[in-house]
C-alpha cells in the first residue's frame, strides 16, 4: 500500500471507531437496560473476516521477495559508518574500499533491476530510498556483520535521497547521500 | 492506614512528579525540531533518551502499582517486594538520568548494540546506564514475582489461568482481574530474562572485549522493549476489567470461556509479535517475519472482541454518571484501539517497508500509551484519590478531560500526517528533504502544551491529596 492508502485507511477506521464510542457514550446518558451480548459472535466473526481479508491481500507480498525471478541488471555495494553512505559497483571490504567508492559516481538506469548489498561498518543504520517526490519508496537496514539485499526497480527517473533511518548518533539526521535514476 | 495504601499513594507521586517532566522533554524535543528552539544535538538526544525511559519506567511502574493494590481484593499481597520495586526504581532512575545527562549517554531507550560503545560519551556513562538497567529489571523482576506468588498461593496455575472455564466450567471462579493478571506477569518475564541478557553481552564486551553478534542483540532488545511495553498495556487493562464495571455501577464482570480463551491466546501471542520490529533486517529468518505479521494481526482480534466490547455493552444505556475516572477508562479504551489500529497497519511487512522508523511509529505509540495506556493508569489514580479522600476532582473535570484530550489528539494526528509523508522519526532537525516535518512538529508541539496543562492541574490536585495519605500515616 502507498503511504496514502495507508493513512486514508486508518483515518477511516478512526472516525468508525470514535464514532462507535461517541454514539455509545451518548446513550449512557439515560438508563435503557439492554443486552448487547447476541452482537459479540458477529463483531468477532467481522474481525476475524476484516484480518484475514488483509492477511490473504497483504502476507504474500513481503519485500524479500521483490523481483526474485530476475537477474539483476546492477548490482550495488553499499557500506555505512557514521555517518556516510559508501555506494561501489566493487565489493567494498576494507577502508580503501571504503574510500575510494566516494569517488564514483553512481548512476542507475531507468526500469532496470538493481540489487543494494547493504552492510555496516560500525553500529546499525537505515538504508531509505527517497523518490524526487519525498516520499519513501524501499528500505532495508545495514547492519554490522551481515549484508541485506534489496532488490529495486526505479520507474521514475530523477536524484534519489538515500537517508539514514535508524539512529546512529550525533549527526544521524544529516546522514545522507545521492545518486541519479537516468532514463533511456 | 496499610502500608499498601502508603505504598501505593507513594508510588502515585513519585509518577505524577516525574510525569510533567517527562511531557517537558518530548515539547522540547518537538519544538527542536519545528525551528522555535535550537537545542544542541547532544542535548536532544540526551532528553529523547531520557524522555522514552522515564516514560516506560513511570507508566510501567504506575501500572504494576494499580495492579498491586487492586490484587488485595482476592489475595494476600504482601507489600516488601512492592517497597523492594519502589526504591530499586528510584536508584535506577538515578543513574539513568546521570549517565544521561551528567555523563552525556544519548543512545535512544533502546541503546542498540552496538550504538553504546560508538557515541560520544564519557567512558562510564555506559556501565552507569547498564547498572541502572539491571537495577531497575532486578526491581521488576523481584516486585512481578511478589505479584504471581501472592497469586499462586491462592490458585493453582491452572485456575490462575483460567483453565477449567475453557471447558465451560464456573467452578472454583478465577475472576478476569486475576486471569489477566497472570498471563500479563507471566508474560513480562521474558522480557525481563532477556534484558538481563542483553545486559550480561554488552558487559562481556565492554570489558571482556568479547564481540557480541548484532542480530542477536537486535531481537533480545525488542523482546524485552516491546514485551514491556506490550504487557504494561495489560496490566492497565486488568484494572480496567476490575474498576469500570463498578464505575458504570454494573455487577463485576465474570470469566466466560471467550474470556479465558482469549487471554490464554495473548500470553502465547505476545512472545512473538515483536519480530514486526526487526521486518526491516532482511537478514532475520523470513519464517519470523511471517510470523510476526500474523501474530500482529492474531493479538488484538481477542482484545478488540473482548474488552472493548465489553467496555461499550457496560456503557451502552447505562445511565451512569460521567466524571474523570471512568472518563479517563472509557477515552483509554477508545484510543487504544485507534492506535493498534495505526500499529497493525503498520505491522503489515508490505507497509512497514515505507513506514518504518518514519513518525507513522511514535504516531501509534503516542496514541495506545499517552491516550491510552496513561490514561487507564490515571483512571485508577482518580478512583483511587476518591476512595480515600471522598474527593471525586469533580472541578477538574471539564478543562483536564477537554485539554488532555484535545491536545493528545492534535499531536498525535501531527505525527500521523508527517509519518505518512515520509518524515523520519528520532531526528533532531529535519533535513530539507522532509522540511514539511517542522511544520508538523511545531503543531504537535504546541498540542503537546496543552496536554502538559492539563497534567499540571490534574497533578496539583492529586499529588496534594495522596500526599495527605502518606502524612496522615
Amino acid at each position: 500500500m502507498s503511504q496514502n492508502t495507508v493513512l486514508a485507511l486508518f483515518l477511516i477506521g478512526a472516525f468508525i471507531i470514535a464514532a462507535v464510542f461517541w454514539l455509545v457514550w451518548r446513550s449512557s446518558h439515560e438508563a435503557a437496560p439492554s443486552s448487547a451480548e447476541p452482537l459479540r459472535r458477529w463483531v468477532f466473526l467481522g474481525l476475524v473476516v476484516f484480518a484475514g481479508i488483509f492477511t490473504a491481500l497483504t502476507l504474500f507480498r513481503m519485500p524479500y521477495f521483490l523481483y526474485a525471478d530476475e537477474i539483476p541488471a546492477r548490482v550495488l555495494h553499499v557500506a555505512t559508518r557514521q555517518f556516510a553512505f559508501a555506494i561501489s559497483e566493487r565489493p567494498i571490504e576494507s577502508d580503501a574500499d571504503y574510500a575510494a567508492a566516494f569517488a564514483e559516481k553512481v548512476q542507475i538506469p531507468v526500469g532496470q533491476v538493481v540489487e543494494f548489498r547493504v552492510t555496516s561498518f560500525d553500529v546499525n543504520h537505515g538504508f531509505a530510498l527517497y523518490a524526487p517526490n519525498g516520499r519513501i519508496v524501499a528500505q532495508v537496514q545495514a547492519m554490522p556483520g551481515y549484508m541485506n539485499r534489496l532488490r529495486w526497480r526505479f520507474d521514475e527517473p530523477g536524484e534519489y535521497v538515500v537517508q539514514c533511518l535508524e539512529y546512529c548518533g550525533l549527526a544521524h539526521a544529516r546522514m545522507q547521500a545521492r545518486f541519479v535514476v537516468k532514463g533511456s | 492506614m496499610t502500608a499498601l495504601n502508603r505504598i501505593t499513594a507513594a508510588w502515585i507521586v513519585t509518577v505524577l512528579l516525574v510525569f510533567p517532566i517527562a511531557i517537558l522533554f518530548g515539547i522540547l524535543m518537538r519544538l527542536n525540531q519545528g525551528n522555535a528552539l535550537s537545542l544542541s544535538s547532544l542535548t536532544f538526544y540526551a532528553l529523547m533518551t531520557a524522555h522514552g525511559l522515564l516514560m516506560v519506567g513511570i507508566w510501567f511502574s504506575m501500572a504494576m502499582a494499580g495492579v498491586s493494590y487492586l490484587l488485595q481484593r482476592y489475595v494476600e499481597v504482601r507489600t516488601w517486594p512492592i517497597t523492594f520495586g519502589y526504591v530499586l526504581t528510584l536508584v535506577g532512575v538515578v543513574l539513568l538520568l546521570a549517565a544521561i545527562f551528567v555523563g552525556g549517554l544519548h543512545t535512544g531507550w533502546y541503546f542498540l548494540y552496538p550504538l553504546p560503545f560508538y557515541a560520544r560519551t564519557t567512558s562510564w556513562a555506559p556501565p552507569v546506564f547498564l547498572l541502572a538497567l539491571a537495577s531497575l529489571g532486578v526491581a521488576w523482576l523481584v516486585w512481578a514475582l511478589g505479584l504471581l506468588m501472592a497469586i499462586l498461593r491462592r490458585y493453582s496455575l491452572g485456575q490462575a489461568l483460567a483453565w477449567q472455564h475453557l471447558t465451560g466450567k464456573t467452578e472454583p471462579e478465577t475472576p478476569p482481574f486475576i486471569l489477566i493478571t497472570t498471563t500479563t506477569l507471566l508474560g513480562v518475564l521474558p522480557a525481563f530474562v532477556a534484558a538481563v541478557v542483553v545486559i550480561v553481552l554488552f558487559a562481556l564486551e565492554y570489558w571482556g572485549g568479547l564481540k557480541q553478534d548484532a542480530l542477536l542483540m537486535k531481537n533480545l532488545t525488542f523482546i524485552f522493549g516491546h514485551t514491556l511495553v506490550n504487557e504494561m498495556l495489560y496490566f492497565g487493562i486488568a484494572t480496567l476489567y476490575e474498576l469500570f464495571p463498578g464505575l458504570a455501577g454494573k455487577p463485576p464482570y465474570k470469566t466466560k470461556p471467550f474470556v479465558a480463551l482469549a487471554w490464554n491466546l495473548v500470553l502465547v501471542v505476545v512472545w512473538t509479535a515483536y519480530f514486526h520490529h526487526l521486518y526491516m533486517d532482511f537478514v532475520q529468518p523470513v519464517v519470523l517475519q511471517y510470523i510476526g505479521q500474523l501474530a500482529s494481526w492474531i493479538a488484538p482480534i481477542p482484545a478488540v472482541a473482548v474488552t472493548t466490547f465489553s467496555v461499550l455493552a457496560t456503557v451502552y444505556g447505562s445511565g451512569m454518571k460521567w466524571w474523570l475516572a471512568p472518563t479517563f477508562f472509557f477515552t483509554g479504551v477508545m484510543f487504544w484501539i485507534i492506535g493498534g489500529f495505526a500499529a497493525i497497519l503498520d505491522a503489515i511487512v508490505a507497509n512497514n517497508f515505507v513506514l518504518h522508523n518514519t513518525l507513522w511509529v511514535p504516531a501509534h505509540f503516542h496514541t495506545y500509551n499517552l491516550l491510552g495506556n496513561v490514561l487507564f493508569s490515571l483512571g485508577f489514580i482518580t478512583w483511587f484519590v476518591r476512595e480515600k479522600s471522598g474527593d471525586d476532582s469533580g472541578r477538574l473535570y471539564r478543562p483536564v478531560a477537554t485539554l488532555y484530550l484535545l491536545g493528545g489528539t492534535g499531536f498525535v494526528f501531527a505525527f500521523y500526517i508527517a509519518g505518512s509523508a515520509s518524515v523520519m522519526r528520532r531526528v533532531d532537525k529535519y533535513p530539507e528533504l522532509v522540511s514539511s516535518g517542522s511544520l508538523w512538529a511545531l503543531i504537535g508541539g504546541l498540542f503537546a502544551i496543552l496536554v502538559f496543562a492539563a497534567t499540571l492541574l490534574y497533578v496539583a490536585h492529586a499529588i496534594q491529596r495522596c500526599w495527605r495519605i502518606l502524612a496522615a500515616s
